[in-house]
Order: structure tokens, then C-alpha cells, then sequence
């Protein structure tokens, strides 16, 4: 019988960080798109600026990207649970996208910034854990009650 | 914490929830279209997918909420907008999903959350 490993390199983790590649390439092309033309809240009523937004080759570049992540994503999906694969993919996307920042753009950041970054990417892989089945049990028998 | 700051915190949590009613949107229209197919590959499933309301509405959602989120990045850090972004909509779509299709949420999710919380209080 073929059976998939659970977590297996070939289909869940370098899927997974190509994903998450591509997702922060997308943002930063995403960030660098709008700030060449721009982009406020006050302008979103000009018509110039929405002219510039869908001719701009980075913003356009980004949103394909990211098209690119979700579907890189779906092959994760299709052999890996979906609560797993969907937490490590935000998680390490909050890491590429902190790293990305600071490489790109100089962004400073100190060591609170740093332990935000560590519970956030903790915190989000915690979320998506699946519940499991002695805390089922528990909340059905407290529904009983 | 400054006014800017929670104004900042404010607008990306709004931005990601409107993303993920975008997601809930999604995976409601895939599961009406997909409701009788068994692996998903028939034409017929995908056609009434792809044309199906809710799952345009939901992809424009997607793409505005986009936009919306690449306003915001143009003028403050992509660390800081992309980490509150990412986060949110990870807290957002756990905890979303569970109420909208009856799922449970233990005690480790509500940790998560919490360390969530904190993370964007300290990357602030």
C-alpha cells in the first residue's frame, strides 16, 4: 500500500517554504508597488491612482505571487491536514515577511520586536492545532451536563 | 502605545476580517459546489463553482482586502503590517470557522490566541 508519510520533505515541508517564499517576495513587491505610486486612503478616489495601481508591474507582480503561494499551498493541502499546513504556512510567512523587512527594507527592530515575533509564530501554530480528543470528549460530556 | 499605532492595529484587524469573511465565503461556495462530487474533478462541480456568486464575491473581497493591506504596507513597516495582517487572519479564520461550521475550540487554540495577542502588543 502507497501510503503518504505524514509530513513528509517532499510534500509538506519544501511546498511549504517555497509557499512562504513566494508569499513575502509578493508582499514586498506588494509594499515597494504602492510606495512608488504612492498609495494613501485619501487617494482612493482618483481615478489617476487607479490607473497607476493596475498598470503598476510590482503590484501586478504581487498579487500574481500570491496566487502562486495559494496554489504552491494547495499541493501541501491535498496530502497534509488542512489545520497544520494552514498554521505553519501563516506562521513562517510572519517570519519571512519580519525577515524580509529588515533585509529589504533596513526596517529596525529590537528584542521585544523579536519576542512579539517568537509568540506570534508560536501563538498562530497553537490556533491551528487540532483539538484533541480527550478535550472533545470533555466539551461534549460539559454539553450534557 | 500611541494613537497612530492602535489606529494602525485597528485598520489591519479590520482589513483581515473582511479577508476572512472572503475565506468563509470560499470554502462555503466550494462546499456547495463539491457537495455531490466525490474527488472534485468533475467539470460539472467546477463550472458551477466558478460561476457560482459567492465565490466571485468572495474573491473580490479577497482582492480589495489586498489592495487595502498594500495602502497600508506604503507607509509603515512591512515586519510590523505583515506580522498584525498574518496574525490576525490566523485568529480570525480558527475562530471564524469554528463558530460558522460548529467546530471546537480547546485550550490550547485559546493559548494560542493569547500568545497571539501579546505577540502583536510586543512587535508594536
Amino acid at each position: 500500500m502507497n501510503k503518504a508519510k505524514p509530513y513528509a520533505k517532499a510534500t509538506f515541508w519544501i511546498p511549504l517554504f517555497i509557499a512562504t517564499i513566494v508569499y513575502g517576495i509578493g508582499d514586498v513587491l506588494l509594499k515597494v508597488g504602492n510606495m512608488d505610486i504612492g498609495s494613501t486612503f485619501e487617494r482612493l478616489l482618483e481615478g489617476e491612482y487607479w490607473l497607476a495601481f493596475l498598470l503598476s508591474v510590482p503590484i501586478i507582480t504581487a498579487f500574481g505571487l500570491s496566487l502562486g503561494a495559494k496554489l504552491i499551498m494547495g499541493v501541501v493541502l491535498s496530502k497534509n491536514p488542512l489545520g497544520i499546513s494552514e498554521g505553519f504556512f501563516l506562521a513562517f510567512s510572519v517570519l519571512i515577511v519580519f525577515m524580509l523587512g529588515i533585509f529589504f527594507f533596513g526596517e529596525t527592530v529590537d528584542m521585544l520586536n523579536v519576542t512579539g515575533l517568537i509568540a506570534i509564530v508560536i501563538g498562530i501554530i497553537l490556533v491551528y492545532m487540532p483539538v484533541s480528543e480527550r478535550e472533545e470528549l470533555e466539551m461534549e460530556d460539559e454539553l450534557i451536563e | 502605545m500611541d494613537l497612530a499605532t492602535i489606529a494602525l492595529i485597528a485598520l489591519l484587524l479590520g482589513i483581515s476580517f473582511f479577508h476572512v469573511i472572503g475565506e468563509i465565503l470560499f470554502k462555503k461556495g466550494g462546499m456547495v459546489s463539491f457537495a455531490d462530487s466525490e474527488k472534485g474533478l468533475d467539470r460539472k462541480s467546477w463550472k458551477h463553482f466558478l460561476l457560482s456568486p459567492i465565490v466571485i464575491l468572495s474573491l473580490f473581497i479577497t482582492l480589495a482586502t489586498k489592495g487595502l493591506y498594500g495602502i497600508t504596507l506604503a507607509s509603515n513597516p512591512l515586519y510590523l503590517a505583515g506580522g498584525i495582517y498574518l496574525a490576525a487572519i490566523a485568529v480570525f479564520s480558527v475562530f471564524g470557522g469554528r463558530i460558522i461550521f460548529d467546530e471546537r475550540v480547546g485550550r490550547t487554540q485559546i493559548v494560542g490566541f493569547l500568545l497571539v495577542a501579546i505577540g502583536i502588543v510586543l512587535l508594536v
